[in-house]
């Protein structure tokens, strides 16, 4: 046992030699601070300090947990998130197939740098534009009234709200995946399709049995990176566009606990919801890891 | 030697000192230590200005506007401040930390007190304090309170009594109320385009219905609708006293507290002349005298209706020159396009009251470490001294120095207001105005605010417009306010203090409000819904909290 | 020239059509934000700015600018960057190749990489990690900017993903050769990583050049405040700049409000990010690619 210990080492010291940098900053500054989890079961008094502070259990839990409303934001949270999710990849993929299409190189990188300008506007910014947008009487109801269409109140309709969140996110951060997934296309070995040609396989055909499955890995990728967020559905966005009369469909964890500072800095509350999201993303990451690694064989980590 | 020639020798030497210590004043940088001592040091006899006979240093925080500059070659801890009280007082002042652009004090202090390692002085909230008394990390500053700060602070307790009481603990001062700019600050109003209340003569307004029918002839000339509001509905809340029910700000997820007919206090929603309110802005949001969209804006986009032409009306602060009047006079080309305070008017045409919430928000402590407490409060009683004291005379060069480029907030934690600060300045500014004559104005305050109305007045500098809207004429918003508050026509909040520690125990209460009270006025939901809407409010907190009011404020 | 039947020309007419659509309602919102930015006030605030700055003004940028802080501040940020960035790309890549290796290779490696995985789920909330800061005297230094998050998790990921990509030949070939795994690493696979060291410190570069916050938290004085700290403080206080309106603010009040001041502070932060982006575009794509999943 010991012998064998002392062989793996003698083996693998460069390895642990060159991970003890890393892993003495990540054990003094992330696992360092962990013990501030405690103060979700306190009645936290900075004076007191975390030794100091009362104790009272799961009491911030069940203050929490006893709001319907905030049960309903848990709700609005996975399901915006989800939705996104699904809406942000298709949109992505469907794009990086049409820009496939595109043989011009000079066209193609141009489109691909442009659809990912919406990047890197902050939501504060592009909350003003939207709201202006899709107003009563802004640009989109104009064009739906070209058409015949009934105004649709975008930002104050409790059912159509949450689609507005979903389809704006869709359309600021797609250009990212668009890219990614671009770039895997490109990198597909062009000996595929040239049998696949020779077996007489149309376009139609090679991007439905080459290119997709050959997406396939690195969408598990992105797809497992965004669900251990999933818990977060975008508090920047919701908070610049969402007002209370929409509250019940678009109000998500994050913009709650927000209002809960408002009030009465409630670190404790704050840190309970955490250490809730915490527990909820690990077991939607590992169900998704386990999954992916079983099924496909893929392994992320 | 003789008794005479040997106290003149320690006189001399206790001068010889003093002087040396004047002598090498240098700039201790934030987050660094002092130079002068730490260890207690007995409080000089005579009055609060006479300086220590030994330098003393005193460590504080504090968090500032990004806006204040400095003269050249000047810093936060080399300035007029830091000069004059270690020079006038012998007191050095340093920094451990300074929060610049104010935007992370709260949690910063929270977490400094965490460490454990305190300022001497600093300013917390009221929930820090009920948290630091919790822990005894404070001092009583009973004794020094008393003996160390000039009268003319004491003296504001003859202006707002009850302010000091809730830190006086068992009889014990544990904390200085920072005060405020006066309550004349607090009463809303009802602003409107100035061109278009004109066209129309300026009618006097003292019913809804005037107001309804003034609205809707200027909407027929003018614009798209009446009202500019925002989404969080709190510029919505502040027509309340136009239906005599008061309420606080639905984003801030507080409430205005009054007492009942039975004596109880209650939350200005649960008035039930609240639904009246309901019915009128159900009626306004159909008549279009709210915005049909006005769920789709923000702040910004509240404003941007008005700076557009698109909306003739707001209610607001009394600050409302600085945020629309230069970008409406611009946008709108015409240097009578900004907007004038109105008094609320009233369902039945009585005299509206003006709302006044509780106005301090927060305290000055001390450390119970800290050795020297009495040098803190002969620091408040500098600031007040150079910033309201009216017998002080400074140099024009002093005067800059210690307030041009917002240097006036330099103090931080030992910035303490004078709670008649704003009336005064008020009528001072109007009379100079009026009488051409500036002698009389005294505070750095006095004269901006007076040159600032001159240059919209004489110059049309849209600059100005803010200060003019607030003092410049008669019928500006602080006039409006001096009329309320001389006449005693006001509605105090009757919870005069911070909210009870029992609110913890409650969540985010205010959102069946604020979504049950838009529903209404959308006319989704119908105004009989709103006794459901209050019982689940009740339900769901609305009654703890009502609980710990009375508790607390009934007594 | 390949024969195009026609159906496939309809496609491509079609196909081009609306990925022009889509890049144009992509474009718009910077275009619109970069008028915001040059625009004079009372039209933004009347909302009358579309996609041509309308009363051209640089007073925004000014605002920033003109200021002893600014200079002072965008020192700061390129300091916190270049270290930054430097101690990010050095942890990734210790520690990304050895879990790159599989269990067989080395023993420890799903140990070390649950200790990472761990780190991106957890955390501890600002209030112990202040005190830590507090304890290892690291406030008020660039050190407590830079050290915290040494190891950005998910970027080692796509590091070590692309080295896992790699084929083995490489490093066996050096093996045989007698080479360690430090020489490996240094002279055969850094080469080889240049486009996948672009890629995460570009993330890198992005991350410390915009965050506020972190030198908001851990600066005790003002003057240490990295470039985007420094605008935020500007622009948090713009309403109380505007209500104690000085007379130095009256010609600045016509001049710009929060949302030009907001505009143009978003596109100081772009300016570096795309005087870099051009650069590393090429690795880009290969970088998160090759760094994807191990299949």
């Amino acid at each position: 046992m010991l012998n064998k210990f002392k062989k793996t080492l003698k083996r693998d010291w460069p390895f642990l030699l060159m991970l003890l940098p890393g892993v003495i900053l990540t054990a003094i500054f992330s696992y360092g601070p962990l013990y501030g989890i405690i103060m979700a079961f306190q009645d936290f008094n900075p004076g007191l300090g975390f030794a100091g502070s009362k104790w009272v259990g799961l009491d911030n839990f069940r203050l929490i947990f006893k709001q319907a409303q905030f049960l309903n934001t848990i709700y609005n949270t996975f399901f915006i998130s989800i939705m996104k999710i699904i809406f942000q990849t298709l949109a992505s993929v469907v794009f990086a197939l049409q820009l496939n299409e595109i043989r011009n190189n000079g066209a193609k990188r141009l489109f691909q740098t442009i659809v990912y300008i919406p990047n890197f506007v902050s939501w504060v910014i592009m909350a003003g534009i939207l709201l202006n947008l899709l107003a009563t009487d802004g640009i989109v109801n104009q064009m739906l009234k070209v058409f015949g269409a009934k105004p649709v109140q975008f930002i104050s309709n409790r059912k159509v709200f949450p689609w507005t969140l979903i389809f704006t996110d869709m359309w600021k951060t797609f250009g990212f995946g668009t890219v990614v997934y671009l770039a895997t296309m490109t990198s597909i070995d062009p000996e595929l399709y040239e049998s696949a040609i020779i077996d007489g396989a149309g376009r139609w055909k090679q991007t439905l049995y080459i290119t997709l499955p050959m997406l396939v890995p690195i969408i598990i990728l992105m797809t497992v990176l965004a669900l251990g967020n999933v818990l977060s559905a975008g508090f920047d966005q919701v908070y610049n566009l969402y007002s209370p009369v929409v509250y019940p469909t678009g109000d998500i964890i994050d913009t709650y606990v927000y209002r809960l500072g408002l009030q009465n800095g409630k670190y404790a509350i704050g840190t309970a919801v955490g250490l809730f999201k915490s527990v909820v993303s690990t077991v939607l990451i590992s169900t998704s890891l386990i999954i992916a690694y079983k099924t496909a064989n893929y392994k992320v980590f | 030697m003789s008794k005479k020639w040997l106290s003149l020798l320690i006189a001399l030497a206790m001068m010889l000192t003093v002087f040396s210590a004047l002598a090498d004043f240098t700039p201790v940088p934030v987050g660094s230590t002092g130079n002068g001592t730490r260890e207690y040091v007995e409080p000089p006899e005579g009055d609060w200005k006479t300086p220590y006979s030994e330098i003393v240093n005193i460590r504080t925080v504090k968090g500032q506007g990004a806006d204040v500059v400095f003269e050249a070659g000047e810093s936060q801890s080399n300035n007029e401040w830091t000069r004059a009280w270690y020079n006038d007082l012998g007191i050095e002042v340093t920094y451990d930390w300074i929060d610049e652009g104010n935007t992370q004090y709260t949690q910063k202090l929270n977490m400094t007190i965490s460490t454990g390692n305190l300022p001497d002085v600093f300013r917390v909230n009221y929930i820090q304090f009920r948290q630091l008394m919790k822990a005894g990390l404070i001092q009583d500053l009973t004794e020094v309170y008393n003996k160390y700060t000039s009268q003319r602070i004491r003296d504001y307790e003859k202006t707002d009594p009850d302010t000091i009481k809730l830190t006086t603990i068992d009889g014990k001062i544990y904390g200085i109320p920072i005060y405020y700019y006066g309550v004349i600050d607090n009463p809303r109003y009802m602003w409107v385009r100035k061109d278009w209340y004109e066209e129309e003569g300026s009618p006097e307004i003292k019913t809804v219905e005037e107001f309804e029918k003034l609205a809707k002839t200027i909407v027929e000339k003018h614009c798209s609708y009446a009202i500019s509001v925002d989404n969080t509905l709190d510029y919505l809340f502040m027509t309340g006293p136009m239906f005599n029910v008061y309420l606080g700000q639905p984003s801030q997820g507080n409430y205005f507290w009054y007492k009942d007919d039975t004596g109880r206090i209650k939350a200005g929603i649960a008035h039930p002349e609240f639904k009246t309110a309901l019915e009128y802005w159900a009626k306004w949001y159909q008549d279009g005298i709210l915005s049909p969209d006005f769920m789709n804006y923000d702040y910004n986009g509240m404003n941007e209706e008005l700076v557009t032409g698109r909306a003739a009306f707001q209610p607001f602060y009394q600050w409302q020159g600085w945020l629309n009047g230069p970008n409406l006079v611009a946008a709108q080309n015409s240097n009578d396009a900004y907007m004038i305070p109105l008094q609320f008017p009233t369902v039945d045409g009585s005299q509206v009251l003006g709302q006044v919430g509780f106005p301090n928000a927060d305290v000055i402590v001390v450390s119970k470490d800290c050795k020297n407490p009495a040098a803190a409060m002969k620091l408040l009683s500098y600031t007040d001294y150079i910033m309201f004291d009216p017998n002080t005379v400074l140099t024009d060069e002093q005067f800059k120095g210690f307030t041009d480029g917002q240097r006036e907030h330099v103090p931080g934690a030992f910035e303490i207001l004078d709670p008649q600060a704003d009336m005064i300045q008020f009528e001072h500014v109007l009379k100079a105005i009026k009488t051409g004559d500036t002698s009389e104005l005294f505070t750095s305050g006095m004269k901006k605010k007076y040159s600032d109305s001159i240059s919209w007045i004489n110059e049309k500098n849209t600059g100005g417009l803010g200060a003019f809207c607030q003092q410049g004429f008669d019928g500006c918003s602080y006039d409006l306010a001096k009329y309320l508050l001389d006449n005693d026509y006001v509605k105090r909040t009757d919870m005069w203090g911070p909210t009870p520690e029992a609110f913890d125990e409650t969540v985010n209460t205010m959102d069946i409000i604020s979504t049950g009270v838009s529903e209404i006025v959308m006319g989704i939901r119908p105004v009989e819904d709103y006794d459901q809407i209050l019982a689940d409010w009740y339900a769901a907190g609305g009654q703890i909290m009502e609980d710990a009011v009375n508790e607390e404020y009934n007594k | 020239m390949k024969y195009k039947s026609t159906g496939q020309r309809v496609f491509n007419v079609i196909n081009y059509i609306l990925v022009i659509l889509v890049c144009l309602t992509c474009f718009l919102p910077l275009l619109n934000t970069l008028a915001i930015s040059f625009s004079a006030p009372s039209y933004v605030a009347s909302g009358q700015v579309y996609f041509l700055p309308k009363g051209f003004t640089t007073q925004s940028y000014e605002f920033a600018i003109n200021n002893g802080k600014f200079l002072r501040a965008f020192l700061v940020a390129i300091e916190r960057c270049v270290l930054g960035v430097s101690i990010n790309l050095f942890m990734m890549i210790t520690t990304a190749y050895p879990l790159s290796k599989t269990k067989k290779q080395f023993a420890a490696r799903n140990f070390f990489m649950a200790f990472y995985a761990f780190t991106m789920l957890f955390g501890g909330g600002l209030v112990p990690w202040y005190i830590l800061m507090n304890n290892l005297h690291l406030l008020n230094s660039i050190w407590a900017l830079v050290l915290p998050l040494s190891v950005p998790v998910s970027n080692m990921v796509i590091l070590m993903n692309f080295m896992r990509n790699l084929p083995p030949e490489i490093e066996e070939a050096a093996m045989i050769d007698g080479a360690g795994y430090f020489r490996i690493l240094v002279s055969i696979l850094l080469p080889v990583l240049k486009p996948s060291l672009a890629t995460v410190g570009l993330f890198s570069f992005v991350y410390h050049w915009n965050d506020w916050f972190q030198g908001a938290l851990f600066m005790n004085n003002p003057n240490n405040y990295p470039l985007q700290t420094y605008l935020q403080t500007l622009l948090t206080n713009f309403r109380d700049i505007l209500r104690q309106s000085g007379s130095d603010y009256y010609s600045l009040l016509s001049r710009m409000n929060e949302q030009t001041g907001r505009a143009a502070q978003l596109f100081l932060g772009l300016v570096p990010i795309l005087v870099v982006y051009p650069f590393v575009q090429k690795y880009f794509t290969t970088g998160l690619v090759m760094g994807s999943v191990k299949g």
